[in-house]
């Protein structure tokens, strides 16, 4: 799909009312991370299933463009259930394949689609050093 | 205006720029000379006795003369650097143990707010009033900086105003997205410094300019140190040369220089005023359409008060969503904080689009924009 499509019907309902929206209460982890170059700022909220293993409820709040809310919308779906072993392992080029968008050649908007995939990771980072101290 | 002179557009036939004030375009008169330069007689100035040389060094030093009289000042008076934020830093740094208090403005680019909020203890910030001008304020600062037009919100300080108001405290003006558009006079706004870049202004980059008002290099010591800058180099203490030399260590960016004096003859021949009165013949025309089409605009309503430049923002749209959807249509403006979190901050906004115009741009370039406008806002309705 070409960057083009983003900006059709489904991506624009989507941006406007973007599923996992919202905050999460009793969460394992709470991380937020924000793009220095054009303000875009998130928040995740984790939480985990019984075992501590895999992703059971995933939300998001935070702003910016249709990219960086989609992405983040369509990531937390796609996280849910997901071992976290699994997801330590993502790369831009399977986000790229989550969302529908191949970005890879579009750095500048890239970086938008990415912001979500790099807060996923530094909660991953915070959820793996609160399981060492536990 | 002038389409035809600037190669660019003949490669890219439909390309709308509208992102002059991040950088312009370059006229096939000033790309010549670059040519030639490389071409004809390539060397370094100020050095060698041979024929290459002594040309160089000519049209190095012309191009100093050109920039002078350009914004009224005395070759001596005017360092060339690489940029104006490295201008800018110059002083900065170089007046930091004779200065103690300072003040610069909410409305500036990071390259004028940066230095002096992490060089100087005693750091102030004028704001705006409720009508968005500066609140040009004495407050017992021995220098002020300020910027003479906004790359954000186009506004033209009034710096004669300013100078009235500060006495006889140092002044620095930053005139990164002046210089291009308008006639400047340092003499006549009675500054103290003055800097801008040549890029913005149809130039190379890698040349910036700065105006220090002769006598003030006493108060300032060398900010980097070497060859070329120094007189006499002994193995326990050395002397330094005079101005302008005193600030241009080591061999200069001489093409980039050379760009610069063929930029502003291209200038000159066109005339500066006609330069902001295409400008505000653009602006008008762009406050026009968006106050058509309802769109929230950054800065003063009236043409006049600004530069050529509007930013603007749409309730419910990201401004990156904005520069990519223009940007499918061939219209690049840029999108963002454009290095001003501080003034982005102060409005409470998070982040805006910039439409910024030169003498090539045209008006039927501002009706695909309109059109494009209204095929963003049908797109988010």
């Amino acid at each position: 799909m070409s960057l083009d499509e983003i900006y059709k019907d489904f991506f624009i309902s989507l941006y406007k009312n973007p599923k996992n929206y919202g905050k999460l209460k009793d969460v394992d982890v709470q991380k937020a991370l924000a793009n220095r170059f054009c303000g875009d700022a998130l928040i995740f909220y984790l939480k985990l299933d019984k075992d501590r293993k895999k992703v059971e409820e995933a939300r998001f709040e935070g702003k910016g463009c249709v990219i960086s809310i989609v992405s983040a919308s369509m990531l937390t779906e796609y996280i849910k259930g997901k071992s976290i072993k699994e997801l330590e392992e993502l790369t831009p080029k399977k986000l790229f394949e989550i969302i529908g968008v191949d970005l890879s050649t579009n750095p500048s908007r890239a970086k938008c689609a990415l912001l979500s995939l790099n807060l996923l990771k530094e909660s991953l980072k915070d959820l793996k050093n609160k399981n060492d101290k536990n | 205006m002038r389409r035809e002179d600037f190669p660019i557009f003949h490669k890219n036939p439909w390309l709308i720029y509208f992102d002059s004030a991040a950088t312009s375009q370059k006229p096939k008169y000033v790309i010549e000379e670059i040519r030639k330069f490389f071409e004809e007689y390539n060397s370094n100035v100020h050095r060698s006795a041979n024929k290459l040389s002594e040309i160089a060094t000519e049209r190095f030093e012309k191009a100093r003369e050109k920039v002078a009289k350009f914004i009224n000042a005395k070759p001596h008076e005017i360092v060339f650097t690489k940029n104006s934020t490295e201008a800018l830093n110059l002083i900065a740094y170089s007046l930091r143990k004779k200065i103690r208090k300072v003040t610069t403005t909410i409305m500036e680019h990071h390259s004028n707010f940066l230095p002096w909020q992490n060089l100087y203890k005693d750091f102030n910030v004028w704001l705006l009033d409720e009508e968005g001008k500066l609140k040009v304020e004495r407050n017992g600062s021995e220098l002020y900086a300020v910027v003479h037009a906004s790359n954000v919100l186009g506004t033209i300080n009034d710096i004669k105003e300013i100078r009235e108001e500060i006495g006889d405290a140092l002044l620095v003006v930053d005139g990164s997205q002046s210089a291009p558009h308008l006639k400047v006079d340092v003499k006549r706004m009675d500054v103290d410094f003055f800097a801008f870049t040549g890029h913005k202004m149809l130039a190379s980059t890698g040349v910036g300019v700065l105006y220090v008002k002769e006598g003030n290099e006493k108060l300032m010591e060398p900010f980097l140190y070497g060859g070329e800058m120094v007189e006499k180099a002994g193995i326990k203490s050395s002397t330094f040369r005079e101005m302008p030399y005193y600030f241009e260590a080591g061999t200069p960016n001489i093409m980039e220089v050379i760009s610069l004096g063929a930029a502003i003859t291209y200038l000159e021949k066109i005339g500066m005023e006609n330069v902001r009165a295409h400008d505000i013949k653009l602006v008008k025309k762009t406050l026009k359409i968006m106050e058509e089409l309802n769109i929230e605009v950054l800065g003063p309503k009236n043409a006049e008060e600004r530069t050529g430049l509007v930013s603007f923002y749409i309730k419910g749209v990201h401004p990156h969503d904005i520069s990519s959807l223009l940007d499918r249509r061939g219209i690049a403006i840029r999108s963002g904080l454009h290095c001003a979190h501080p003034l982005h901050e102060f409005l409470g906004i998070e982040a805006s689009a910039r439409a910024s115009f030169y003498l090539y741009n045209e008006e039927w370039e501002l009706e695909k924009f309109r059109e494009a406008l209204e095929e963003i806002l049908n797109v988010f309705r």
